[in-house]
């Protein structure tokens, strides 16, 4: 005689389902509990406690990033486009109207040409007079 | 359809109390007793076979869950996890009423087992020869093969399912599960001939002229 799966599965389900459960079982584990040592909710409570600690310092880490490093870059920013040497902005202007498709193509510069740059230009434009 | 949403609805229910049990809450832990604590009953009775012994396991198993619920992560079902430790539990017990049978020589008196398990003579007309026959056959599997053949009939358990319970690859769950039917098959065809000759001795006798 071979078992099918059906007959044992009936079989299982049948033999559980006449069986009585017995009513106090929650009050002998309750008891148990009782005499156990609080060690379960203290642990918990700590982990809580340290999962707190590391949300306090994740959020103080990320505002002290962005009121330092954020400002600290802007104004690397800043100090990258502004003209530290005379014609240096002229050149600049003009390679970023060459090249228009960098992330300041939109900011228009502004500077002021050095007198020495525009005593060398008037040089240069300067039409020769004949010997006299 | 309705067990899937009722499962799903077991699961999500079991989630919110999992989470206030893992704070120390006592009133969820006794929730979450009550939500599983009929399957796990049955599932201890069906594996240990005896009523006092399946209490104790799932005694034990639920204090142990209280002890350590803190170290669930929801990275597997709970439902999986919980009958782990059940299932450690039952084979602990029973291995420990293995030791204390070897050394004591009269542990069947003990012994408190539900009375639809046993051959009594008022089930004969409700069972079929067949049907008592697999029930004594099943109680005469060892714990191992007993607790997948269990997880596998009793909860519909998936392969995969039983291997994360009971800490084997899913192979070897296959291979359990065609061993126990090989056990059952035999055991039931040994039980039949045994009774068979002992019809037969009574007939035998029966049909002696005094």
């Amino acid at each position: 005689m071979k078992p099918t799966d059906r007959m044992i599965q009936e079989e299982l389900r049948r033999e559980a389902a006449n069986l009585p459960i017995p009513p106090d079982m929650w009050q002998q584990i309750n008891q148990r509990l009782d005499q156990l040592p609080q060690v379960v909710p203290q642990t918990s409570r700590k982990r809580l406690r340290l999962a707190h600690w590391r949300t306090a310092v994740a959020v103080a880490a990320a505002g002290l990033f962005w009121l330092t490093v954020v400002p600290a870059t802007r104004l690397a920013d800043q100090n990258a486009l502004r003209p530290a040497v005379p014609g240096r902005a002229a050149a600049a202007a003009t390679e970023a109207s060459n090249d228009n498709s960098g992330p300041y193509r939109s900011a228009p510069i502004q500077f002021t040409p050095h007198p020495h740059t525009l005593a060398a230009a008037a040089a240069a434009t300067r039409v020769p007079t004949p010997l006299q | 359809m309705m067990a899937e949403l009722q499962q799903v609805r077991t699961s999500q229910d079991a989630s919110g109390l999992i989470m206030r049990c893992q704070t120390g809450d006592r009133a969820a832990f006794e929730e979450l007793f009550y939500l599983y604590r009929d399957d796990v009953y049955r599932f201890s009775y069906l594996v240990v076979r005896d009523t006092v012994l399946a209490q104790d396991v799932v005694q034990e198993a639920f204090l142990k869950v209280f002890r350590s619920i803190h170290k669930f992560q929801f990275r597997s079902s709970f439902k999986s996890w919980l009958y782990r430790v059940v299932v450690n539990e039952a084979i602990t017990i029973l291995r420990r009423r293995k030791l204390k049978e070897d050394l004591d020589p009269a542990p069947e008196a003990n012994r408190t087992e539900a009375p639809a398990r046993e051959w009594q003579p008022e089930e004969a007309a409700l069972d079929s020869e067949e049907r008592r026959l697999l029930r004594w056959a099943v109680g005469q599997l060892d714990p191992v093969h007993r607790t997948v053949v269990v997880l596998k009939y009793f909860h519909d358990f998936s392969d995969t399912e039983i291997a994360a319970v009971v800490g084997c690859p899913p192979g070897t769950v296959k291979s359990r599960l065609h061993r126990a039917r090989e056990l059952l098959r035999a055991s039931m065809a040994r039980r039949l001939g045994r009774t068979d000759l002992i019809a037969l001795a009574y007939a035998q006798l029966v049909e002696q002229p005094l």
